[in-house]
C-alpha cells in the first residue's frame, strides 16, 4: 500500500465518523426540550400559524423522515431553515466560515511560530532564566480565559495606545475586496488591493493572539519536553562532537524530532479553535460561524445547530487527515510503514 | 516512490514561509499608508469616513430578516422603519400619527377602515406608491403568517383599493385597536417584488433586498455583521442638512466592546438591552448620555415586569394564596434591583389606556398571614409538590428578583425554590396550563400604542398558550370587559373599558406586577433630537436623529 493509499484509507474512515455525528445531532437537537417554533413566531403568532409554520418545517414528520429529508438536503446545499434568520442554513454558514477559518489560520500561524522558537530555547535552557520566563508566560496563557485576554488586549491597544482597533474584519473605510474565498487576505491579494490586505491584518492581529495565545503556551510546554527528552540523545552528542552549530543541531535535527505530538496538538487545537472560538468573535464582533452557532444553541435554532456542528466535525476529521499527511513529510517511518503495511 | 509523490520538505517549508512573511509584513506596516480610500487608522473613530454625515448604532442582536413581514424583534423593527413606511407612525406622545396614511374613516359600524394614501410618494426602485401596494402587502402579511401578521388573524377580512389613494380594510367584527396594529404593518413596492420574485411572494428577494419608501435604502448587508443604509433622497419626509446621510449598524454582541465604542466616541447609539452597571460605566464618560444618569432625567419604558402566578394550578389556582404570595412580597427591596418605577397594574404608566387610579399592592405581612389562614390549602399542601419560581436563565436581575420573591414568601412559610431555565423552554412549558411554572418572571414590552398587550394578552383566554399568559388568569367579568374594549366603536369608550378591566384584573391577584422599567440608551453626546417613542424598534429611526457639532464628542 503506497502513502497515497494510506492517505485515502485515512479519509474513507471520517465517512462513517461523520454518519455517525450528524445521527447524534440530529436526534439531540429534535428531541431537547424547548419551543423554538412558538419562540421564533412570537407572541402575536396564533396557534394556526405555529401548526402551519411546524408543518411547513416538517416537523410534523416522523424524526426519521425528517433525517433522511436532511441528508438529502446536506448534498444539494439545503442543510434546512435557520429560524432566526430565515436563511438556508448553508448560505448563513457559508457567508460566516470564511471569517472564523481566518481568524483561526492566522491565531494558528501566530501560535506555532511563537511556540517553535520559545519551545526550543525553553528545552535547551533547562532551568534557565529563559526556561523559566518561558513557563511562567505558558502558565499565563493557559490560564487566563480566551475572553479576558481579548478585553485586556482591547484596553491595552485600543484603550490607551490607540494603535490597535477595537472591533470588526476592516475598518469602516475600506471596502471588503471582492469575494473569492471570503478569506479577506486572502481576496484582497488576489485583486491587488495591498491596503485591504494590511488593514485587515491589522484588525486581525489581536483577535488572533488572544485566540491563538493559550494553543502556543500548549504547544510551546509540549516542544520543551520534547527537546530535553531529544537533548539525551546520542545523535545530538555525535552532532555536538562534530562541531556542528548549535543551532542547525536543535532546529534541523532535534525539531523535526521532538515536533511530531506537538504536531498533534497543532491539529486538534485547529480543530477545536473552529467551534470555541465565539467568545473570541462576541468580544471583537468578529462575524463568524462560531458566534453563529452559539446564537443557534441559545435560539434552538436546531438546523443551524446541526450545521454548525456538521462542520466543525468536517473540521476535525480533515485536519486529522492534513496531520498525517504532515506526518508522512517530517518523519520518513511514517511514509515507510505505511509503504510496507 | 512514495516520496516522489510528495512536495519536498525544503518546498514546504519555502510555502509556510512565505506565508508567515506575508502576514509579518503586514503587521508591520501602518494600514493607514495602504492604498485603501480614507484613514484606516481613524476608520472607527469619527462622525464620518466619507466625508458625510454617519450614525453608528450598535445593536447586540442579529437581524432576523429584512422582510418587513417577518419582523419578530427588536432590532428587525429598527431596520424596518428605516426602510419601509407603514400607514401610521409613532407619534411624540406615543400615539399613532399619519405616516403613508394622511387620514382615515371608520365605517360599517367599526368594520371598515378607510385609509387615505399619500399621492407624493415614490418608492426605493422609482414606482409611484398606490393603493394597490397597500393590498399587496396586507395580502403577502397575512399569506406568510409571521411576525406581527398574527395581529390580524381573526380580524381583518379583506382589503380592497378603491381607488389609487384610497385603501378599505374590511374587518370580521369591530375592532377599536386596529389603528395601534397599522404601524407594524409595512407597505412594499409590489411592482419591484413582482418584477424580481423567484417565488410567489417574493420571500427570497425581500429577505436580501429592499424593497420600500422608507427614509433609508440598504447599501450592503452583510448578515451578522454590518447593515449600511444610504439616505433616500427622494423620500417624500424631505431632509435637513443635519439629518444623517449613511447610518451604520454595526452587530456588536460583547457589552464591553460598546462600552469602549461609546466612550471613546466611536459610536453615536448602544444597544437598549445592557446590563445597568454597563449603561453607569458609559455615563460616566462626559461624551455620553444616559437616560437616568447625571443630567438627563429617567424616562420610564413601556415595560412590565412581573411575576405571573399559575392560576389555573395548585396551589396558586386559590386567590387566597396568590393574595398572600402578593402581600407578602417587597415591592420597594425589588424595585432598584431593575430600577424604574414600582408598577401599579398591568398596564405601564406612559401607556394609552394605563388606569392611573389602581391601587397597587405592597408588602402587609398580617394581611398575607390572614390571607394564608383563608385558603383552602394547608401550609404543607402548600408546599408539597416541586414548586419553583423560574427565570429565564442568564438574567441576573431576574435571578435577584426571584430569589428575592422566594425570601419573602418563606417569611409567610412558604418555601418554593428558584430554577433558571433557557428561554426556549420556559416557552414551551407554558403552552399547557399543567406545564406551567408555579410561579415565573418576565418583561413584557409594547409593541403597539395600545393597553391589549398588557390585558387582553395577557389575561384573556384566547391567549392561553402563550407564554405572555402563564398566569391562565380565566375571569368572566374581565373577558366581558376585554371583548368591549375591543370591540368599541370610539378609542375613548375602549380605553375606559380596559381602565375598569385592569381594576379587576389587579383584584383577581394573577401576577406580582412589579415594575415598569427605565428605558436606557447610551448616546454619543453630539446626536441630537432623540425622541423616546416607546415601541421596542421605534426608538430607533435613523432619520428622527440629527448631528450637532462637528462630528461625535470624544
Amino acid at each position: 500500500m503506497s502513502f497515497t493509499d494510506y492517505i485515502v484509507r485515512r479519509a474513507l474512515q471520517g465517512i462513517p465518523v461523520l454518519f455517525g455525528l450528524s445521527v447524534l445531532i440530529f436526534t439531540i437537537t429534535r428531541v431537547i426540550p424547548g419551543d423554538p417554533v412558538r419562540f421564533a413566531l412570537g407572541p402575536y403568532a396564533s396557534e394556526e400559524q405555529v401548526q402551519q409554520y411546524r408543518i411547513e418545517l416538517g416537523l410534523d414528520q416522523p424524526i426519521h423522515v425528517q433525517y433522511f429529508d436532511w441528508l438529502a438536503g446536506l448534498f444539494t446545499g439545503h442543510w434546512g431553515q435557520s429560524l432566526r434568520t430565515n436563511n438556508d442554513v448553508f448560505v448563513d454558514i457559508t457567508a460566516r466560515f470564511p471569517a472564523t477559518l481566518e481568524l483561526v489560520l492566522v491565531a494558528m500561524i501566530i501560535a506555532v511560530s511563537l511556540a517553535i522558537p520559545l519551545g526550543v530555547i525553553a528545552g535547551t535552557n533547562k532551568d534557565k532564566p529563559r526556561d523559566h520566563l518561558s513557563r511562567v508566560s505558558a502558565i499565563f496563557g493557559l490560564s487566563m480565559p480566551r475572553f479576558y485576554i481579548g478585553i485586556l488586549l482591547q484596553v491595552l491597544f485600543f484603550g490607551w495606545l490607540g494603535v490597535f482597533p477595537l472591533s470588526g474584519r476592516l475598518s469602516d473605510s475600506v471596502t471588503p475586496p471582492p469575494h473569492v474565498t471570503g478569506l479577506y487576505l486572502v481576496d484582497s491579494l488576489v485583486a491587488m488591493q495591498f491596503g485591504t490586505f494590511v488593514d485587515s491584518v491589522w484588525h486581525l492581529i489581536l483577535p488572533a493572539f488572544a485566540l491563538g495565545l493559550a494553543t502556543m503556551a500548549q504547544v510551546m510546554r509540549l516542544l520543551r519536553s520534547d527537546m530535553i527528552e531529544e537533548q539525551r540523545k546520542d545523535y545530538v552528542m555525535a552532532a555536538e562532537s562534530y562541531g556542528l552549530p548549535k543551532n542547525l543541531i536543535r532546529f534541523k535535527y532535534m525539531l523535526r524530532n521532538a515536533f511530531s505530538s506537538s504536531l498533534t496538538i497543532i491539529g486538534l487545537a485547529f480543530a477545536f479553535l473552529l467551534g470555541n472560538a465565539f467568545l473570541i468573535e462576541m468580544v471583537f464582533s468578529w462575524p463568524g460561524m462560531a458566534r453563529y452557532g452559539v446564537q443557534a444553541i441559545v435560539y434552538q435554532d436546531f438546523n443551524a445547530v446541526i450545521g454548525v456542528v456538521m462542520v466543525i466535525g468536517i473540521g476535525f476529521v480533515l485536519v486529522n487527515l492534513i496531520v498525517d499527511i504532515l506526518y508522512g513529510l517530517l518523519d520518513p517511518r511514517v511514509r515507510l510503514d505505511a509503504g510496507e503495511n | 516512490m512514495v516520496r516522489d509523490s510528495l512536495p519536498s520538505r525544503r518546498t514546504f517549508v519555502k510555502i509556510a514561509g512565505t506565508g508567515m512573511l506575508a502576514s509579518t509584513a503586514g503587521c508591520a506596516s501602518n494600514p493607514g499608508s495602504g492604498d485603501s480610500s480614507g484613514s484606516a487608522s481613524d476608520g472607527k473613530s469619527g462622525g464620518s469616513t466619507s466625508g458625510e454625515n454617519e450614525l453608528l448604532h450598535l445593536p447586540a442582536k442579529t437581524l432576523t430578516s429584512l422582510d418587513p413581514h417577518k419582523v419578530a424583534d427588536d432590532f428587525d423593527v429598527v431596520t424596518t422603519v428605516n426602510h419601509y413606511d407603514g400607514l401610521t407612525y409613532v407619534g411624540d406622545d406615543g400615539k399613532p400619527i399619519p405616516n403613508l396614511a394622511t387620514d382615515w374613516t371608520i365605517t360599517n359600524e367599526g368594520r371598515t377602515w378607510e385609509f387615505t394614501i399619500r399621492d407624493d410618494v415614490t418608492t426605493h426602485a422609482g414606482n409611484q406608491l398606490s393603493a394597490s401596494d397597500v393590498v399587496y402587502s396586507a395580502e403577502r402579511w397575512q399569506a406568510l403568517g409571521m411576525g406581527y401578521s398574527g395581529l390580524w388573524e381573526g380580524i381583518v377580512d379583506s382589503v380592497e383599493a378603491a381607488s389609487e389613494t384610497k385603501v378599505l380594510f374590511h374587518l370580521t367584527e369591530p375592532y377599536s385597536q386596529f389603528l395601534a396594529t397599522t404601524i407594524q404593518f409595512f407597505i412594499v413596492d409590489e411592482e419591484d417584488v413582482e418584477a424580481n420574485a423567484d417565488d410567489e411572494w417574493g420571500e427570497d428577494y425581500l429577505q436580501n433586498t429592499v424593497a420600500g419608501t422608507g427614509p433609508y435604502t440598504l447599501r450592503e448587508y452583510r448578515p451578522g455583521e454590518e447593515i449600511i443604509h444610504d439616505k433616500f433622497e427622494e423620500y417624500w419626509g424631505g431632509w435637513e442638512d443635519n439629518q444623517f446621510a449613511v447610518a451604520r449598524a454595526q452587530i456588536t454582541l460583547e457589552s464591553s466592546t460598546q462600552r469602549q465604542m461609546m466612550k471613546a466616541g466611536q459610536a453615536d447609539i448602544s444597544d437598549p438591552w445592557m446590563a445597568p452597571s454597563d449603561y453607569e460605566d458609559m455615563a460616566s464618560s462626559s461624551n455620553v448620555n444616559v437616560p437616568g444618569y447625571g443630567d438627563d432625567p429617567q424616562i420610564i419604558d413601556n415595560v412590565l415586569f412581573c411575576s405571573p402566578m399559575n392560576c389555573q394550578k395548585a396551589p396558586t389556582d386559590d386567590i387566597n394564596v396568590r393574595k398572600a404570595i402578593s402581600y407578602a412580597f417587597d415591592y420597594e427591596s425589588a424595585v432598584p434591583i431593575l430600577g424604574g418605577e414600582k408598577a401599579t397594574g398591568p398596564v405601564p404608566k406612559n401607556m394609552p389606556g394605563h388606569n392611573p387610579n389602581i391601587k397597587p399592592y405592597s408588602q402587609d405581612l398580617q394581611k398575607a398571614e390572614d390571607a394564608l389562614s383563608a385558603a383552602e390549602y394547608s401550609l404543607e399542601e402548600i408546599n408539597s409538590g416541586d414548586h419553583k419560581i423560574v427565570y429565564p436563565e442568564g438574567s441576573a436581575g431576574q435571578r435577584r428578583v426571584a430569589s428575592l420573591i422566594a425570601e419573602n414568601i418563606s417569611e409567610i412559610g412558604i418555601d418554593w425554590s428558584v430554577q433558571g431555565v433557557p428561554w426556549a423552554n420556559f416557552v414551551e412549558s407554558t403552552a399547557k396550563a399543567e406545564t406551567s411554572p408555579t410561579m415565573c418572571t418576565f418583561f413584557q414590552s409594547a409593541d403597539l400604542p395600545s393597553p391589549e398587550a398588557f390585558t387582553y394578552l395577557m389575561f384573556h383566554p384566547e391567549s392561553h398558550g402563550n407564554w405572555l399568559a402563564a398566569s391562565w388568569f380565566d375571569s368572566d367579568q374581565v373577558n366581558q370587559l376585554l371583548a368591549e374594549a375591543r370591540a368599541a366603536t370610539d378609542q375613548e369608550t375602549a380605553l375606559e373599558k380596559s381602565k375598569v378591566a385592569q381594576e379587576h384584573i389587579v383584584s383577581g391577584f394573577p401576577m406580582l406586577f412589579i415594575s415598569y422599567t427605565p428605558f436606557r440608551v447610551a448616546t454619543n453626546s453630539n446626536l441630537g433630537k432623540f425622541t423616546h417613542r416607546g415601541y421596542s424598534g421605534f426608538n430607533r429611526r435613523y432619520y428622527d436623529f440629527t448631528r450637532t457639532g462637528d462630528g461625535r464628542a470624544k
